[in-house]
Parts: structure tokens; C-alpha cells; sequence
């Protein structure tokens, strides 16, 4: 167990150092307060962008169009921008073979593939919760009021999602050793999520269905709706995982 | 004792067969000198030792117990310097050392004594806590040999340790090689032949896969010195005059004022020089030089690996 | 009013800001860059919001 912290503590101490964790929090933390401005100034920009004479009446904003600006950025502008930095976490270590001499030190294996998983996670859920807290505090600056209905199901049901793409940015990584390996793998199985939705039989277990925060918060749809795709990403998350760090054991150096 | 004990050891990437039967033996407080062509097998060997390859024949033993890859038990013995090393750029020396000793499973304390000893004999307490990043080749090599010898090991094994550094970076790591060798015994590779005669005890020269030559150095070198003695006349005529009267001997001229000087078969080289001082004595003439000639390595290895 | 929606978006600038300024240091203070060179990552820096100092801290930042 102690290789285990030992080694996460390297890997702190290498994303802290070279910013790359100082980057995403700002840039996590803007986007939180970006979404309620957004939401806000939104209906205005149109107005001004429309030709003169044309009236369109739009709905005051709320707090509903706040989180439905955090829905959109952050699975889209966050998490490409979290999986462009981490693309490199394996990447690195296997072009310079920084690894060999720490193994040949008695540090096992899959306990790095392990230690990666875990810390990239933390990082992730650090990043979204900020970004999320930051969004409903300031919603209370403009509308003081910010919870709307099935909130927590929807953040929660993003977050999962992002782990789950996330473990299969790691898995190519390691099984091509390269960072583009593992952002095309993290493409493709996006790109398959976003395709099975399209099948209205597929439509209920496709991982993709996690992203539609909006059909909770309109209510058209209950949480336990998206309990069977809820499952199958929490399957292919673990399988992903199980896989990397089983491949990292076998890796030749 | 033995402190490494390599036997059989085969290994085949693909259809390129590397090793084909390696055998060594490393003995404590010894300094090994493992010569051999690049791409000879050499690397193959020393990772199989630290259980980075798995051998698809053969046994390593590594103070008597038995190598297995993947498990790193008898890496606790062993201290190895990889042929490229790299370190991770963001960190300070002392700090590597702190990661790498954390490993090892060392308590805190010890890896700090263990480090500023180390810092400081490999001549990198001045940068010790400056980012590895910035480093030069050799003081990347510096460092290499401080993390290696961290857990006082009783092998250390080094790929190449000098290959890429200029002379005063290979004198740097030699003399530091050479301080370690009275604690602990050192296996070294190389295809520099002048750093091998600085510093080794024993050497091996690997060739297509096989050990083809082993031993003591100085055993080698007396094996293969020739059994003639060079004498080297002040001036040709004094040459010409020994040439005329030389008895119980054979003399062939090999230069204006020099001759190689042979006994019979079978004679010894003690024999040979009794009866050269003996003919010199009869005559009163000029020598320059009489002189044993030392086998060059060079010429050694070359004729080993033909 | 139209100050206090004005003031909701000094946070936003604030952290664009430090972002920009944390990145365009680390440009200047540094000679050597993994890929581009100092003209190109000045111009990422300061003319992509957000984007610009994460690309430069990814691809452009050098180890040495």
C-alpha cells in the first residue's frame, strides 16, 4: 500500500509543478462562473443581434438557464480540455522510460497503472465539483435561488460519465503508448455512445444518455430512467480500468 | 562468494536469437569489465539480471538466490544504472533520491544520510537541489550511480556508463566506479577498451551471444602474451654483430637497430631471457631497450571476436 | 444596475487574467519550447482566451 501513496505523491508533485493542474482549476473555476453571465446575458445579445424592429419576447432567465449553460460547457469545453492534459499521464513516462528504473526499485507495476487511474479521477472530480460549486453559489448572486429539480442526479450522472471516458483516454493510452492513442480511443467510444443514442431500442442503455442533463431538469425524464445506462457505463468503467492496470503489469519496457 | 551467477542464459527477440548460453560469474569486491560489440547481447543480459526481460532459458543467481522476473526480491542486492537514464525533470536530486529510497522501502532517516553521503561523492551536492531537468549527460550519469548504490547494494550493474560522455565526464564516473568497488563488487559494460583497462579486476568479452573470453585481467593478458622478448641495439652494426653470434636462441630482425628473440619449442619465457643475457654478456654491445611485449585488449578483443 | 452586471464578470477577466499572465511569464522566462517558438506562443497566449495558456502549458512547454 505504501508504493501506492508514494507514488501518487510523484504524481502530485508532477502536475502541481509543471501548472498543468493550475490550469484546469482556473479554468474549471471560469466556467462555473461563466454559466450564470451566460445565462443572463444571453437573451440580450440576441436581442441586440436581431435587426431593429423585429421584437422578440424572451423569457426572463433563471437559475434553470444557468445550469443549462453548466451542462453544455463543462462535458463539452472542460472535459476536452481535461483530456487534452491528461492525455499525456502514461505517454510521458513510456517515451522517456521514466518507469524502468522505479520498477527495477521494487514499485509494482499495476500499482502505477492504479495509482494514474485514481489520481486522474481525483483530479477530475476535484475540477467538475469546483466548477459546479461555483456556479450554484454565484447563482444566488443573480437569482437568489439556485437548486432546481433533479440537480444532484444530473451533476452526479456527468461526473460518472466523465470517469468513464476518462478510463478509456488511460486505456488507449497504454495500450498504444502514445497520447493521441489515447484520445483517439476516448473519441471513439464517445463517437459510439453518441450512435447508439441514435437507436431508439439502444437509446436506454447508451452511455451517452448520462449527458442529457436537460431531459432531468425539464422534468421529462426521472433519474431512475437512466439506471440501465447508468449500469453499463459503471461496467465498462471498472472493465476499462481492470484493463489498464492488467495491461500495465504485462508491459514490456 | 559469488555475488552474481549467470548459467545457460538464453534470450530470442523474435527470430533474432541474442543470448546463447551466457555464462558469468561475478565475485565480491571485484570490479567486472563486460565488453562486447554493440548489439552484442550485452544490455539483454544485465536487464535480464535486474528481472526487466524474462530469460526463456538459463538461471541467474544473485547472491544464491534465484532471479525472477517481475518480482524484484533480489533487486534488493543489486544497484543498476540503465544505459539512457532518466529522471523526472521536475524534481531535484535530493528529492529522487527521497522517491527512489521511499521504494526501496528505506526509513527517512537512513535515505537522508544515505543521500548527502552520496550527493556528495558523486559531486552533486552543489546541485542537489536544483531541477533534474537542467542536467547534463554526465551529471544525469552522476546521479544514475548516487540511485543505484542508495540501498548500500553488494552488485551494482551499469549499462554503458561512459559511452556517452566526453573524457573528463568518463574519467568522473571511472574514479567513482573505482571508489565503489572496494565496498561492493561492480559489473560493468562497455566497448571502450581503455576504460576497462583502467579500472576492472575481471573481465568478459560477449560475442554473437557468447562469452568468449573470461578471467582475471592480468591471467589474460600473461596467456596471451607472446613468448619472444624485443631487444633494441644502439646502432645497426651492434645489431648485425648479435644477429652473427647468437647461440642457443633464435633471433628475427624486425627493425634497422631491433630483433625478436625466441627460444625453442616449448621453452618458457624465463628460460628464453637466461640464455638472451647470457649471449648479451659474451659481447659488449650498446642496448637501447630489451622489453616484454604486453598484448594490447584491442588486439586481444579483436582476435577473440573474429 | 448595470455596474453590479458588470461586476459579476471581474471574477471571469480576474481569472483570465492570472491565467495569461502565469503562462506569458513562463514564455518569456523560458528559451527553449517543445514545439513553436517564443513569437508563436506570445501570440496563443495573449490572443486565445483559455485555450491558448492550456495549449502552451500542454505542447509547448518545455521539460528542459
Amino acid at each position: 500500500m505504501s508504493g501506492f501513496f508514494i507514488f501518487m505523491r510523484k504524481e502530485w508533485m508532477e502536475y502541481t509543478r509543471s501548472m498543468k493542474l493550475f490550469v484546469l482549476a482556473v479554468v474549471f473555476a471560469a466556467l462555473g462562473f461563466l454559466n450564470p453571465v451566460t445565462a443572463e446575458y444571453l437573451p440580450q445579445l440576441t436581442q441586440s443581434l436581431l435587426p431593429e424592429g423585429i421584437l422578440v419576447t424572451l423569457p426572463e432567465p433563471t437559475a434553470a438557464d444557468s445550469w443549462a449553460q453548466f451542462f453544455k460547457n463543462v462535458p463539452q469545453i472542460g472535459m476536452i480540455v481535461f483530456l487534452i492534459v491528461f492525455s499525456g499521464i502514461f505517454a510521458s513516462e513510456f517515451s522517456r522510460g521514466t518507469l524502468i528504473n522505479l520498477f527495477t526499485k521494487g514499485l509494482s507495476r499495476q500499482k502505477t497503472g492504479a495509482v494514474k487511474w485514481c489520481f486522474t479521477m481525483l483530479c477530475w472530480s476535484g475540477c467538475y465539483w469546483l466548477s459546479f460549486g461555483i456556479t450554484y453559489f454565484y447563482n444566488f448572486l443573480f437569482w437568489e435561488k439556485s437548486a432546481v429539480v433533479h440537480l444532484g442526479s444530473a451533476a452526479a450522472f456527468v461526473w460518472v460519465y466523465g470517469i468513464f471516458l476518462l478510463t478509456f483516454l488511460l486505456l488507449g493510452s497504454v495500450v498504444f503508448q502514445s497520447s493521441a492513442g489515447g484520445l483517439l480511443c476516448a473519441g471513439a467510444v464517445f463517437g459510439a455512445g453518441m450512435i447508439c443514442s441514435l437507436f431508439p431500442e439502444l437509446k436506454k442503455i447508451s452511455p451517452g444518455r448520462l449527458l442529457d442533463a436537460a431531459a432531468l431538469l425539464e422534468s421529462s425524464a426521472a433519474p431512475r430512467d437512466f439506471l440501465p445506462a447508468l449500469v453499463l457505463v459503471s461496467l465498462l468503467t471498472a472493465a476499462g480500468a481492470a484493463g489498464s492496470i492488467v495491461l500495465m503489469g504485462n508491459r514490456k519496457l | 562468494m559469488q555475488v552474481l551467477e549467470i548459467k545457460n542464459l538464453k534470450k530470442r527477440f523474435g527470430t533474432k536469437q541474442v543470448l546463447r548460453g551466457v555464462e558469468l560469474t561475478v565475485k565480491e569486491h571485484s570490479i567486472y569489465g563486460f565488453i562486447g560489440r554493440n548489439g552484442a547481447g550485452k544490455t539483454t543480459t544485465m536487464k535480464t539480471v535486474v528481472g526487466l526481460l524474462k530469460p526463456d532459458q538459463g538461471e541467474i543467481f544473485v547472491c544464491q538466490e534465484p532471479v525472477r522476473y517481475g518480482n524484484s526480491s533480489t533487486n534488493r542486492q543489486v544497484g543498476f544504472l540503465p544505459d539512457v537514464p532518466e529522471y523526472y525533470g521536475f524534481m531535484s536530486p535530493e528529492e529522487y533520491l527521497e522517491l527512489c529510497g521511499k521504494i526501496t522501502g528505506m526509513d527517512p532517516r537512513r535515505i537522508r544520510e544515505r543521500s548527502q553521503e552520496l550527493l556528495k561523492t558523486t559531486g552533486l551536492w552543489e546541485d542537489r537541489k536544483r531541477r533534474i531537468s537542467g542536467f547534463s549527460r554526465g551529471m544525469k550519469q552522476r546521479l544514475g550511480i548516487a540511485q543505484a548504490l542508495l540501498h548500500k547494494p553488494r552488485l551494482l550493474i551499469c549499462d554503458e556508463p561512459t559511452s556517452a560522455l566526453d573524457p573528463a565526464g568518463r574519467k568522473e564516473i571511472l574514479d567513482i566506479l573505482f571508489q565503489v568497488g572496494k565496498e561492493a563488487a561492480v559489473l560493468f559494460s562497455t566497448h571502450i577498451l581503455a576504460d576497462v583497462e583502467r579500472i576492472c579486476d575481471e573481465i568478459a568479452v560477449l560475442d554473437q551471444g557468447k562469452i568468449v573470453l573470461s578471467g582475471k585481467l592480468e591471467d589474460i593478458r600473461e596467456s596471451y602474451t607472446p613468448d619472444c622478448i624485443k631487444v633494441e641495439f644502439h646502432t645497426p652494426q651492434d645489431l648485425q654483430e648479435f644477429l652473427g653470434d647468437a647461440k642457443g636462441i633464435q633471433v628475427r630482425r624486425t627493425g634497422v637497430k631491433e630483433a625478436e628473440v625466441t627460444g625453442k619449442d616449448g621453452e618458457s619465457r624465463g628460460q628464453i631471457q637466461k640464455r638472451l643475457y647470457a649471449c648479451l654478456l659474451e659481447h659488449p654491445l650498446e642496448i637501447q631497450r630489451i622489453e616484454v611485449p604486453e598484448p594490447s585488449l584491442e588486439n586481444l578483443f579483436l582476435e577473440v571476436i573474429r | 444596475m448595470d455596474i453590479n452586471r458588470i461586476a459579476v464578470l471581474v471574477p471571469v477577466i480576474a481569472l483570465e487574467m492570472i491565467l495569461m499572465i502565469t503562462a506569458l511569464v513562463h514564455v518569456l522566462r523560458h528559451k527553449n519550447y517543445k514545439r513553436g517558438n517564443r513569437l508563436l506562443w506570445i501570440f496563443v497566449v495573449v490572443f486565445f482566451q483559455f485555450f491558448g495558456p492550456v495549449l502552451y502549458f500542454v505542447l509547448g512547454r518545455s521539460e528542459e
